[in-house]
């Protein structure tokens, strides 16, 4: 009797592994009348994040101009944003999966291995917005401006800690690309998030820090911390000054930054392709968006087809080559025939 | 700015919602294998559209619950249902097994309740000081609370000291899976790119908690099932209550410390208010670990306490210390706020309103809390076969949710079999998930004192103070379990008195 009871258990659990399993390859065709069912979108990194808020608030705006379907949003974070991604290659080439990711996609995970899965290997449909790194110093700190960090920081190099969230991240990438075209030398320290990064700076264990504009203009405002400069070439916020006006040296490969982007799978049918991007498109446009873009600082790109690959293109190259010129990558970009620019 | 709060307090929505979380918290917290870290993940596509003030609500109502309900399911079942509820059920599951399950949740509720309120009254008065000697901790100071962290696996030990130290070992080395977080080389993936975000935390817990009592229960002839007779009453009685109050300060002035801390992590601060009650109670009705009521009480209460913690760094300088404040971050920014030291200055009946509702949450699952116990206690008496099959349907559900990943569910089966196995060898499993939480913040912490001193760790060490201190008292800890440490100290106690005896005497 017990074992006939305890037969039953095991059954019930083994019920479960295989319709887990049996769920993962699940597979659905369908193209006429596009959209004529819910669609889902994955974002990539995890709930309650930037790119989860940003994902979270053009979803709205896209899927009114998507007739009566809804766009339905996950969260499948992981690996720089890796696992979201396989997860949508996985499904069918039919529109009704969307990706919201971030550039790493454009070779990063290649050169640092992660994962063989580019961006090229998916369908874009726009490029979103780019969220701006800021280079920034507690207000007590000595520097004035960008000259006097760069050349404190050539006169005795690598003394000077800076501090950025991990590897590959966006302040990473900033610091890297400061230290490299104002040809000084840092002590770069991983914190393990933006906010992290942030607490070390306040609590001065850290001296420099790379985050993006949205999460340090609090700070700016209450006057605790000096913003030296924005990665772009127009002044961004007034009063702080634009890397590439300050630094001409910089200027060909700014504006830098985390960009957000919308891909569906490869070879998914024109027509589905050309109607998401035209509800896209026409979803930047919204007030709302409007609004909160200004509001965080997030700059609108748009970008869809060709222009969108000149825009990836160069963000690819500037980045994988750093990250490779730093010995951060494991891989090099010439690997996966990246160009340097 | 204080009425302003308290009218949008009153609002009867408002106070529906923190009621409906707090009742929905200490459910989800109370499942066996659905975790607080679950339902925030899946409150955010909840909340998105609502008001803010409905929105937290909701969410603080579910947080302040869920830390309390995952007791419940840590005491009956053993099964935690989020990390810092691990040590609730070394002494919490025994209590069970001897009827005395009800008793050990109504002081632990009761204790919760006093510990929220003390880390809230520490949010209303000091926040702005204590978010300022927060940030002077940096990462000198965060890996000497981590090595305390590490330490208490020694302490914790049922039995044999060597199988725990080896069982925290394999943790650590687990947590060294995944993407190097200096480096970003993947560590220990053999190729998986779902390896690459390391071994979950949540998944594996449950696995090595929940499956793997699953399995073991399975063994177990159903004739052979302890029965459990009288459960008792809830209400503590007033005798065995003033015993805890020590235990209750002490472990309320941890919780609340620790949580505002952003950079440790809430899970330390239940470890080491159980390793602090094991250590301060000399004389406990039952030994530690044998159901005394003090190790359900100083886990659970510093648990709560640290809510009222975490706040600080999230209104203070907008930097959020764990998962539930970086959704309710999300949340500000959704509706508008923009996180950071404004925060208060611009809208101080924002931080009064969560003050409040965190205020309303406590006395609400004090009831609720006291209420549904009754109710859960009744999963003693369903029978193991009947009871099991719905746990595993939890576990899997549980599992996926967090990250809606499947991979997730497989490393939840594969950490049940490995923690049935260590049942079997009776190899200890909470050392296994202490190291496996505390591994990848020391391995942080270490490299980045490394970096930031440039390999000169002693000599950066000495400039700072606090720092020092917490090393000193970690050094204490450890040599106290040497044998020849213990008598130079008690000899020379012993001759400090005499001396002391010898100066009254004149």
């Amino acid at each position: 009797m017990v074992r006939v009871k305890n037969g039953v258990f095991f059954a019930v659990m083994l019920l479960f592994i295989s319709m887990t399993l049996t769920a993962m390859g699940k597979k659905e065709q369908k193209t006429a009348n596009y959209p004529d069912k819910d669609i889902e979108a994955v974002i990539t990194w995890g709930a309650g994040g930037l790119t989860d808020n940003i994902g979270r608030n053009f979803m709205p705006l896209m899927e009114k101009r998507l007739g009566g379907s809804k766009i339905i949003i996950q969260n499948k974070p992981g690996a720089s944003g890796a696992i979201g991604s396989q997860y949508v290659k996985n499904k069918p080439a039919d529109g009704y999966t969307l990706l919201v990711t971030t550039t790493e996609a454009a070779g990063v995970w290649n050169v640092m291995g992660l994962s063989d899965l580019d961006v090229t290997d998916f369908q874009p449909i726009i490029l979103l917005s780019t969220l701006n790194p800021t280079c920034y110093v507690k207000s007590s700190a000595p520097w004035n401006s960008l000259q006097e960090l760069i050349s404190d920081a050539q006169s005795r190099p690598g003394k000077i800690i800076a501090g950025y969230a991990a590897p590959g991240s966006l302040g990473h990438v900033a610091g890297l690309l400061f230290s490299e075209y104002s040809n000084s030398k840092f002590n770069m320290v991983p914190f393990g998030g933006g906010g992290k990064v942030k607490a070390a700076l306040l609590g001065g264990h850290v001296e420099v820090a790379f985050n993006p504009l949205i999460s340090v203009m609090g700070d700016y405002k209450a006057g605790n911390v000096k913003i030296l400069a924005t990665f772009s070439n127009d002044t961004l916020v007034k009063g702080i000054p634009a890397l590439g006006k300050v630094e001409p040296r910089f200027s060909k490969v700014l504006p830098w930054g985390l960009m957000v982007m919308i891909l569906v799978n490869k070879d998914t049918p024109v027509p589905i392709v050309k109607k998401l991007e035209e509800a896209a498109r026409d979803a930047l446009k919204d007030q709302k968006w409007k609004d909160f873009s200004d509001k965080y600082y997030i700059q609108t790109m748009g970008q869809t087809g060709k222009d969108f690959w000149k825009k990836i293109d160069l963000w690819k190259s500037t980045t994988t080559w750093l990250l490779y010129d730093a010995g951060v990558a494991e891989k090099s970009p010439a690997d996966f025939n990246i160009p340097r620019n | 700015m204080f009425g302003a709060a308290l009218s949008n307090a009153l609002d009867i929505n408002v106070i529906l919602l923190t009621a409906l979380g707090s009742f929905s918290g200490v459910i989800i917290g109370a499942l066996p294998g659905l975790s607080v870290t679950m339902a925030t993940a899946l409150l955010v596509s909840l909340t998105f559209s609502w008001s803010m003030n409905y929105a937290l609500a909701m969410i603080i109502g579910v947080y302040a619950g869920g830390v309390f309900g995952g007791s419940i399911s840590a005491v009956l079942l053993n099964i935690p249902g989020a990390p810092s509820s691990i040590c609730t059920g070394f002494d919490g599951y025994p209590l069970a097994k001897q009827g005395k399950a009800a008793m050990a949740l109504g002081l632990a509720r009761i204790g919760s309740f006093i510990g929220g309120i003390i880390g809230l009254f520490f949010l209303a008065s000091f926040a702005p000081p204590i978010s300022k000697i927060a940030l002077s901790f940096g990462p000198f100071e965060y890996l000497g609370l981590i090595t305390l962290g590490l330490i208490t696996i020694g302490n914790l030990s049922e039995g044999s000291f060597l199988k725990a130290i080896i069982a925290g070992l394999i943790g650590l080395l687990l947590s060294t899976v995944g993407m190097d977080p200096f480096y970003g080389t993947p560590r220990f993936t053999f190729g998986s790119m779902e390896l690459l975000s390391g071994i979950g935390l949540i998944p594996s817990l449950i696995g090595f908690f929940g499956l793997s009592e699953i399995i073991y229960q399975m063994r177990i002839p159903s004739h052979k099932h302890q029965k459990v007779g009288q459960l008792g009453k809830v209400l503590p009685t007033l005798r065995t209550f003033r015993k805890m109050v020590p235990v209750i300060l002490r472990s309320s002035a941890i919780g609340a410390w620790i949580g505002a801390l952003p950079g440790v992590g809430s899970t330390i601060a239940s470890f080491l208010a159980y390793d602090n009650a094991k250590k301060t109670v000399k004389n406990p009705d039952v030994p530690f670990g044998k159901g005394a009521y003090e190790g359900v009480v100083a886990p659970e209460v510093a648990n709560n306490a640290m809510i009222g913690g975490t706040m600080i760094p999230l209104l203070t300088l907008g930097i959020p210390g764990d998962a539930v404040t970086a959704v309710m971050m999300g949340a500000f920014i959704v509706h508008g706020l923009q996180p950071g030291p404004m925060l208060m200055t611009k809208t101080p009946d924002l931080f009064w309103f969560i003050v409040i509702l965190l205020f309303l949450s406590n006395i609400l699952f004090l009831f609720i809390g006291l209420f549904v116990t009754k109710y859960f206690l009744k999963i003693l008496s369903i029978r193991p076969e009947s009871l099991m099959p719905i746990v595993t349907v939890l576990c899997f559900v549980g599992a996926y949710a967090i990250r809606n990943s499947p991979f997730d569910i497989i490393i939840m089966i594969v950490a049940g079999f490995l923690g049935y196995f260590f049942k079997t060898i009776k190899f200890p499993i909470g050392p296994v998930v202490i190291g496996l939480v505390l591994g990848s913040m020391a391995d942080g912490a270490l490299r980045r004192v490394t970096m930031i001193s440039e390999g000169n760790i002693l000599g950066k060490l000495l400039t700072r103070p606090i720092a020092m201190v917490i090393f000193m008292f970690a050094l204490l800890q450890i040599l106290d379990q040497i044998t020849v440490f213990k008598e130079w100290k008690k000899s020379s106690i012993l001759k400090l008195r005499n001396i002391l005896a010898f100066k009254k005497q004149d």
